[in-house]
């Protein structure tokens, strides 16, 4: 199921799945840092998980990223993407730092990372998934630092990636003192987008 | 007599859902697109409720809602929202609405602030 063979109400459906996904995962983030998060609101795209690379600044962009598999009713992966950047604005804000306090990435700003976006993509997961009444879970969550086209490469070598469509949500998380972007990319397999869309009755 | 609720959405999966679960139980469902739309629609079929999105192009819903209650104080309007716009909600409730729903949201629960709006005195 390729983005240029979905109908309108579909695409509708899965751009309101990102909204509220996006959501979810603001809220997530406002429980973990104790401290009110808004969102902006969120730039959602269906692009081919081909141009994924492209969309996120070029294949040789320094991303971090938390990767997940999707167990329970739908099978595919799921990622929390953002530059060197904002992860060392999210790490200040997940230690209640001033800005610009964190200025590398070593083991435990990683585990940090790690465990926030594995937070952040189960909010966004359990809310498209009550959504679509589905289950949808994040398998334990790998963390990689590298070229984005370099990350993409190695999931798709290590799980074998079947999606042909990657659904990517631009969110800009904002507290009082800062503002973090990231993209959550959630690509399920063909099959089990038909499911999503079956379940939420746009077939 | 059915009462009249008018669905406010740019989404029309949105507007789809909340028309399905409410149809279903003898409301007569209208349907706006933003918050232009949604003004000019709520003064020709006067609505019993009226349902807003919060985020839309054209015109928002909190503008909408303030427009809406310009034209008519005791119009029943309740919010839909998605997570991460508590500020907007609260936004929204002083400038009149009703209640709130915030995305994604099970039937019943539709169903049941949709009764309460409806047999609560206007604000």
């Amino acid at each position: 199921m390729r983005p240029e063979s979905l109908s309108e109400l579909q695409l509708d459906a899965i751009r309101e799945m990102g909204s509220i996904g996006a959501g979810h995962a603001a809220t997530a983030l406002a429980q973990i840092t104790g401290r009110p998060v808004d969102i902006d609101v969120p730039e959602i795209r269906l692009i081919p998980v081909a141009d994924v690379p492209h969309a996120l600044g070029g294949p040789e962009a320094l991303v971090g990223a938390v990767f997940s598999r999707l167990l329970g009713d739908v099978e595919g992966s799921v990622l929390f993407l953002a530059t060197r950047e904002a992860l060392l604005g999210l790490v200040d804000l997940l230690h209640s730092r001033p800005v610009g306090s964190t200025t590398s990435l070593g083991a435990a700003e990683e585990s940090v990372i790690a465990q926030t976006g594995f937070v952040l993509v189960t909010a966004y997961l359990t809310a498209i998934g009550r959504l679509a009444d589905l289950t949808i879970l994040p398998s334990r969550p790998a963390f990689a630092f590298d070229m984005s086209g370099a990350v993409l490469d190695s999931i798709a070598a290590e799980v074998g990636m079947k999606a042909d469509t990657a659904i990517l949500v631009k969110i800009t998380f904002s507290t009082e003192e800062e503002r973090v972007d990231a993209v959550v990319l959630y690509m399920p397999d063909p099959d089990s987008l038909e499911v999503m869309l079956g379940k939420l009755g746009v077939v | 007599m059915s009462r009249s609720v008018l669905v406010v959405d740019d989404a029309a999966f949105m507007r789809m859902m909340i028309r399905d679960i409410l149809s279903k139980e003898g409301y007569i469902i209208h349907e706006a697109v933003n918050g232009r739309d949604a003004v000019e629609k709520y003064l020709e079929v006067r609505p019993d409720l009226t349902t807003m999105d919060i985020t839309m192009p054209e015109m928002d819903g909190i503008e909408a809602l303030r427009k809406i209650r310009e034209h008519d104080p005791s119009a029943r309007v309740l919010m839909v929202s998605a997570m991460g716009q508590q500020k907007l909600i609260v936004e929204a409730l002083e400038a009149g609405a009703m209640d709130f729903l915030v995305k994604p949201f099970q039937p019943t629960k539709v169903l049941e602030t949709v009764k309460k709006c409806l047999q609560s005195a206007p604000r």
